[in-house]
């Protein structure tokens, strides 16, 4: 192993983290970082920008220490090195993007969680730390209905006035001082005038916000970078909980996480007989000149393809009458197929808003997320070698178009017989326009943004029949394009797959006839791409099942509510978390639902989390070679 | 097949449609 050119590449990677985070300090500028009237504090985000530079620094001061360790690194960049320096800059971005979480102090979630049809309530414990969470409590109605209006006015609270007027209670703030008096509770409220922070609120009645501790911060990271988009911040449209521009280092973390994958697909996986057949198409760029000069003039045209689009998207975004915040994060969540919004509502939210042209939004974010699956490669001959045939004849992009046209229509069809998307399920109700063309947006956009594993969200899902959600748990699986910036299996896995095993099929009867596997008219077979189709099916499956029993056995079963009935969710629910973070899609269902977040789950689960992510992301080799030792010691 | 996606395609154009004259109508001052 060159350990000094390793030193260098990794040095750059830190610096550039470094030099993108410099683009998220003027969005602490209340100029320039804000959404909507209602949200803007109109003051300068002092703790998000102090955050950011300090972030800044020690991504460059670490990026110079490598560096310097680095120095007269001579050599080539073998497979081996170019792996490692895949897997470990993921690491060190996941670690150095966490930063501005952590040093903000970003609140994550309410410390009250209020559990439907029961007396009881559930507290976080501030006190433990790896195990239990969540604490059942149960109180009085009064006192509930208290806790409950307080919980529902989230981290800003309530004065005095708006307590009597909401709860219609003689005296709510005494029974707030009962509870206080009790162990579960005691952490949990805060009264006015005890807390010096949140301006403007210390007059208010509060329910503590849960900070975000390093495992949480390394969770949005790691979501941010590997463009998952699953999140543990309850509440996004608070600036004092989440400064606008740590919301913008956020979605910018998408960005180079995309930009990372596509140019480090050409690097490692375009390499090999395997890489080149599931590349397929030609790879831009002079062919006469050498390998690595090729290479790089790919990786040039990939990021001017993918900036290009990314400035597209937000220009058409701000257009129809988004912010320019909102129309970057929401470009970057979309192109790199991640999913964070600025909204908790995440696309949805723009339905609420007047001005802004809701309907052109979800279906631009549609055509774009379908283009952010789609191989790369393709995209470049589409735009800049105006080659439109080679898209539309390529076997894989057309089996992407069949699979999305296919489920969609099927989606949409069944749900508007379950009347999913009327505003109530009324079987003898007449179908009326408004609720035929929400089906046909909501569930084009949900299958759209599920199979190309962006994640982003207008409709809840959770209302969904069986089939719909059941349709959706399948298509994580299915992912975009391979060569693009999606998750998942991708498709050109499942079309080759299907091929093997139908000649596997007739081998079970002939086994003397040799038939080639042939891909788009051209004969693809080599004993090693075979190989490295199925063991890539068997690792998925190894990796879910086991992540996912590892879940049901570790997760407590609080973190499901206070009723044996909500932890009957556990198995499924814990099924979709996995499937969702290992497929880099963000949400799943049930508790991780459309309208949920990942908040909840103990400091271990989300740990794996994050480690499924990173392998998800990088197709489970580029980091699992890092744990041999015998990478390490060889040359 | 083909029909079916005909027919879509037009909802998808009235449903854009519609939204973008409400949201000129509401720029404008009409509304």
């Amino acid at each position: 192993m060159n350990y000094r050119l390793l030193f260098r590449l990794l040095g750059v990677v830190a610096m550039l983290i470094g030099g993108t985070m410099i683009f998220s300090l003027p969005w602490a500028h209340p100029a320039l970082g804000y959404r909507n009237a209602q949200s803007t504090l109109n003051e300068f985000e002092r703790s998000g920008f102090w955050a950011l530079l300090v972030s800044t620094l020690a991504s460059f001061a670490v990026g110079a220490a490598l560096m310097w360790l680095g120095r007269q690194a001579q050599g080539k960049l073998y497979r081996k090195e170019a792996m490692a320096v895949v897997g470990l800059s993921w690491i060190i971005a996941t670690v150095l993007g966490a930063l501005p979480f952590i040093l903000c102090g970003v609140e994550r979630s309410s410390s009250v969680r209020v559990v439907e049809n029961s007396p009881r309530l559930q507290v976080f414990d501030f006190g433990a730390v790896v195990w239990q969470h969540w604490i059942d409590v149960a109180i009085d109605k009064d006192q509930r209905a208290v806790v409950q209006i307080l919980n529902r006015a989230g981290a800003r609270g309530l004065s005095l006035e708006e307590l009597h007027e909401q709860t219609q209670l003689p005296n709510p703030e005494r029974l707030l001082e009962e509870l206080a008096n009790e162990t579960a509770w005691h952490d949990v409220l805060i009264f006015p005038n005890t807390e010096p922070a949140h301006r403007g609120r210390r007059g208010h009645y509060r329910i503590r916000w849960v900070p975000m501790s390093w495992i949480d911060a390394l969770f949005e990271s790691q979501s941010g970078f590997s463009t998952t988009g699953a999140t543990v911040i309850s509440d996004l449209e608070d600036p004092v909980l989440v400064p606008h521009c740590i919301l913008f280092w956020r979605s910018s973390s998408h960005f180079l996480g995309g930009l990372g994958i596509i140019v480090l697909f050409v690097v490692i996986l375009g390499q090999g007989s395997a890489g080149k057949a599931m590349m397929r198409a030609e790879m831009p760029g002079p062919t006469k000149e050498g390998g690595t000069a090729r290479m790089q003039h790919s990786a040039w045209l990939f990021t001017l393809t993918y900036c290009l689009l990314n400035a597209i998207l937000a220009v058409l975004l701000w257009l129809y009458g988004m912010t320019p915040f909102d129309a970057l994060c929401h470009a970057f969540g979309a192109l790199a197929t991640g999913g964070f919004s600025t909204y908790n509502a995440s696309v949805g939210h723009f339905e609420q808003v007047s001005g802004v042209n809701a309907v052109a939004v979800e279906y631009t974010i549609i055509v774009f997320m379908v283009l952010a699956g789609t191989n790369f490669t393709l995209l470049y001959l589409l735009f800049f070698a105006r080659q439109p045939r080679k898209l539309l004849g390529d076997v894989e992009w057309r089996a992407y178009m069949l699979i999305l046209i296919g489920v969609t229509l099927t989606v949409v069809g069944f749900g508007l017989w379950h009347r999913d998307f009327a505003a109530e399920r009324d079987p003898q109700s007449p179908l009326t326009w408004t609720e035929s063309s929400s089906a046909i947006r909501h569930g084009t956009f949900q299958v759209v943004s599920i199979m190309t594993t962006t994640g982003y969200g207008t409709h809840n899902f959770d209302r969904w029949n069986s089939f719909g959600r059941g349709v959706l748990f399948l298509l994580m699986f299915v992912g975009g394009c391979a060569g693009s910036t999606a998750g998942g299996l991708k498709v050109i896995r499942h079309v080759l797959f299907m091929k093997i095993m139908r000649l596997e099929i007739e081998h079970a009867f002939h086994p003397r006839v040799v038939r080639p596997l042939w891909l788009g008219g051209k004969p693809a077979d080599d004993p090693e791409l075979r190989r490295g189709i199925l063991v890539y099916f068997c690792l998925i499956l190894v990796i879910f099942v086991l992540s996912w029993m590892a879940v049901v056995t570790f997760e407590p079963d609080s973190t499901w509510g206070a009723s044996s009935e909500q932890h009957q969710h556990k198995l499924i629910d814990s099924a979709s978390g996995v499937a969702a973070t290992l497929n880099n899609i963000g949400p799943g269902l049930g508790t991780v639902g459309a309208t949920e977040n990942y908040a909840k789950f103990s400091p271990l689960t989300k740990l794996l989390f994050v480690w499924l992510m990173m392998i998800g992301r990088l197709e489970i080799f580029a980091i699992l070679v890092l744990f041999a030792p015998r990478f390490w010691r060889d040359r | 097949v083909r029909p079916l996606l005909k027919i879509i395609a037009i909802a998808i154009l009235a449903d854009i449609s519609i939204s973008t004259a409400q949201c000129i109508a509401l720029l404008s001052g009409i509304h």
